[in-house]
């Protein structure tokens, strides 16, 4: 299957993922943004459930408990993708401990290990006053005024989260302001830096996230990080009383072994005009917007045919999410003749350009 | 109309990809500790999400409801206080340069050198990585606590990587004064193996590379630059 093809892609989407980075600085040139790239390892199943529970004997404390709780429910809000949803159970097997983790590096103040995934996952919080090389530990929840330089528990929570969800480390950004693109940045952000305290996946975060798991519906936006090629089609169908016809355009995410799961979605639910010119002439003018079909991705439109005339879809790159547009081939439709392969059509003839 | 998600039987694999599993093979003979399915916590398990509004006690138990933080609890009143130096700075050798502080990564993790200035090969401290299934999160280290190494200004400065081939990196370097990496700007940046960036303007810096690596797995590594 296509999956097979994207390891061999998995350096380039890493190099492209570090390239992005640093662009808004005045050293590099501004870059296309990219997804976070893959952490690796065993994705979960689509929307699989996970749960996970307090370890025992290293159970959170009653302040750092409702930011877990809410960092998971911040991934399962703003995924926008089929990834695996979070939610404590009592009696699951992935494990959230707090105090000595055991699977961090000495100078962590979280970590999270998706080694066991899709059965379990272990995150671990470093407890509140740890005394680091680099410094002291503080949770912001642990005061009831944040000090200066503390870490926002549910933010760390959803980076660790996203860890476990396969996102890996984004560096597009430890220089620049673009850091709200990904919760997922290397450095782990503290008060008050900017996006010390974000609760939600950045776009470049849901990118991966929609590469590796796919959209939760064909209508729902694709993240404006990277972008997603389409493909329109278009086809006509008989002719009905006085010439009328059928139009049928069908959109769908281009086949791309980058991608992953994205490829070939169909496409439902955006703005495809039918446009038609003159044979002969340059000009295109948009006859109608096609309206939502009967099948994922496909728009229809019924118009009167009364002369020779090139037609064709179009789906124009939209401004707010990440699809690229695309245009159909040119069909002719004629009532005398038909060019190139015509279609079994009474009265009315017709075929590509 | 059919607008939902995809539709049992349309080419999508219900398990792991082979190529993710691929990814994963390594990180497979790791075994995450703990996930064998102990006894539930007695704690509250369905904590409603919300920040305290009294004090907070710094302690593990579940649901302390008494907050009267006390000596040497961590709990503060005021958010005015920077965050404290570091507790100690890595110990100079005769060179002057400093040791590197063990992270205790895992086994085979890659090794960064920092190649340049006075031709001294310096190792990086690790920061933040993830390598075989695991991540392992730091915030901006500070200059005290890393290998010093010596540039001129401008001068060309590379890092070599050891144990992994680098899919593509960045470079930053923010004053050694600035511990939380808050002036943080870019030095460089390349999608190839070869990491190589000028060093940055005169005075103390901290130098933070971060590299991908093929294959999955990344790596911040530090230096503490002093720059003529």
């Amino acid at each position: 299957m296509r999956w097979h093809v994207i390891p061999r892609l998995w350096p380039l989407v890493a190099a492209f993922a570090l390239s992005a980075g640093l662009a808004v600085t005045a050293v590099a040139p501004v870059l296309a943004l990219t997804p976070t790239p893959p952490l690796g390892g065993t994705p979960w199943l689509q929307d699989q459930r996970v749960g996970y529970r307090w370890r025992t004997g290293q159970v959170p404390p009653s302040w750092l408990q409702p930011a877990i709780n809410a960092a998971a429910a911040d991934s399962n809000g703003s995924r926008a993708s089929r990834a695996a949803t979070l939610a404590y159970d009592g009696s699951a097997l992935s494990l959230i401990s707090y105090d000595a983790p055991t699977r961090c590096a000495s100078n962590a103040l979280a970590c999270a290990d998706r080694s066991g995934a899709p059965s379990s996952f272990t995150v671990a919080y470093q407890r509140n006053g740890y005394v680091f090389d680099w410094g002291t530990l503080r949770w912001c929840q642990a005061y009831t005024t944040r000090p200066y330089g503390c870490f926002d528990a549910e933010t760390v929570g959803l980076h660790e989260l996203g860890h476990v969800v396969d996102l890996g480390h984004y560096s597009g950004s430890v220089a620049g302001s673009a850091y709200l693109d990904s919760i997922m940045q290397p450095v782990s952000r503290q008060y008050p830096t900017t996006g010390w305290n974000l609760h939600t996946y950045g776009r470049c975060d849901v990118a991966l996230l929609q590469r590796l798991y796919d959209m939760q519906t064909w209508s729902a936006p694709y993240s404006t990080c990277g972008s997603v090629a389409t493909v329109m089609t278009l086809a006509a169908g008989t002719a009905g009383t006085g010439g009328s016809r059928t139009f049928t355009a069908t959109l769908k995410v281009a086949f791309d072994s980058t991608i992953g799961k994205l490829a070939d979605n169909p496409v439902t639910g955006r703005v495809v005009t039918l446009q038609r010119r003159a044979s002969g002439s340059t000009t295109w003018s948009t006859v109608t917007t096609m309206a939502t079909g009967p099948t994922s991705g496909s728009y229809v439109s019924t118009v009167a045919v009364t002369s020779r005339t090139d037609w064709r879809a179009v789906f124009a790159t939209p401004p707010s999410e990440g699809l690229v547009g695309s245009t159909s081939t040119i069909l002719v439709v004629s009532p005398t003749a038909c060019v190139g392969v015509c279609a079994s059509s009474p009265g009315l003839a017709v075929g590509p350009r | 109309m059919t607008t939902g998600p995809r539709q049992a039987g349309r080419r999508r694999l219900p398990v792991a990809p082979g190529w993710l599993a691929a990814l994963a093979a390594g990180a497979m003979t790791v075994v995450a500790a703990g996930c064998t399915g102990a006894a539930p916590s007695s704690s509250s398990p369905e904590a409603t999400p919300g920040r305290p509004s009294t004090p907070i006690a710094a302690t593990s138990s579940p649901v302390t409801a008494t907050p009267a933080p006390t000596a040497p609890s961590p709990s503060i009143v005021t958010s005015t206080p920077p965050e404290p130096s570091p507790t100690s700075r890595a110990p100079a050798t005769p060179d002057g340069s400093a040791v590197i502080p063990s992270a205790e990564t895992p086994p085979g993790f890659p090794g960064a050198l920092l190649v340049g200035g006075t031709g001294a090969e310096v190792p990086g401290t690790v920061g933040s990585y993830t390598w075989d299934g695991v991540a392992s999160d730091t915030p901006w280290l500070p200059a005290g606590v890393l290998a010093t190494s010596e540039a001129g200004a401008g001068d060309p400065l590379g890092v070599r990587v050891d144990g992994a081939v680098v899919a593509g990196w960045t470079a930053a370097a923010a004053p050694a004064a600035d511990r939380m990496g808050l002036a943080a700007t870019a030095l460089g940046e390349g999608g190839g193996p070869a990491i190589s960036f000028r060093a940055p303007a005169a005075g103390d810096s901290v130098v933070l590379v971060h590299a991908a690596f093929v294959g999955g797995g990344d790596a911040a590594w530090y230096w503490h630059i002093v720059v003529r």
